[in-house]
């Protein structure tokens, strides 16, 4: 299950919320953060519990569940790797090296480590706890980067 | 465009089967004289990533919100749940 891509990251759940929340102090760099991937060809490697919770904090918000039911359409089934035993069997490894991080977090990060993707999230706590072990960082400075 | 190639051809042209792939060529590949799988570009492949990227990078109305809490308090929250 290696992924051989060089042009991959991993997205945490609040910046695509972000992206989403009127009035949020992140959503423009958010939106150039996007635009940034879209233009450089650069994709998202999603585990599949991710994809659940962006839908379900949407829905929660208000957003109509008929629009939730289109955006299931559009996932990134590409991107998106299903919480099976393959991949257990790939992280469960590395899974420790993460030590007390909360379930979500933990995945996004040993996700992020064993596929050498970049970690990008609007959460200073989930930065500070991965990144000595994961290339971890915010959207802004993933656009200063490139 | 597509080409067919064996598995003994992929094997042996795995150089000039990358820069294929690279220019956009997708390979059915042979085995025992049955079609067994494609290699297809990446960009073909992952186009429903790339429109999900497009979708939050211009958000729909329908898919803005408001809220008193910022995203990264949102998530927290359905974390601690």
């Amino acid at each position: 299950m290696k992924f051989n891509i060089s042009n991959l990251v991993v997205v945490d759940s609040s910046v695509f919320i972000s992206a989403c929340v009127k009035a949020e102090k992140n959503q423009q760099i958010s939106w150039e953060f996007f635009r940034n991937l879209e233009e450089n060809d650069i994709y998202i490697l999603m585990p599949i519990n991710i994809f659940f919770e962006i839908l379900n904090t949407l829905f929660k918000l208000g957003v109509d569940n008929r629009d939730v039911k289109k955006l299931i359409g559009k996932g990134p089934i590409s991107g998106m790797l299903p919480l099976n035993e393959d991949f257990l069997e790939h992280i469960w490894v590395h899974y420790q090296k993460f030590g007390k991080l909360k379930t979500a977090d933990k995945i996004l990060a040993v996700t992020s480590y064993y596929t050498e993707s970049q970690l990008i999230t609007w959460d200073q706590q989930l930065l500070n706890q991965t990144r000595d072990l994961c290339d971890s960082m915010s959207p802004r400075e993933f656009i200063k980067k490139k | 465009m597509e080409k067919t190639i064996s598995i003994k051809e992929l094997r042996t042209n795995m150089p000039a089967i990358r820069t294929g792939l690279e220019k956009g060529i997708t390979y059915t590949i042979i085995y025992r004289s049955r079609p067994i799988g494609k290699l297809t570009p990446l960009e073909e492949n992952w186009k429903d990533n790339k429109d999900f990227i497009k979708l939050f990078a211009n958000p729909p109305k329908e898919l803005l919100i408001k809220s008193k809490k910022s995203a990264v308090e949102l998530v927290r929250e359905e974390r601690a749940e």
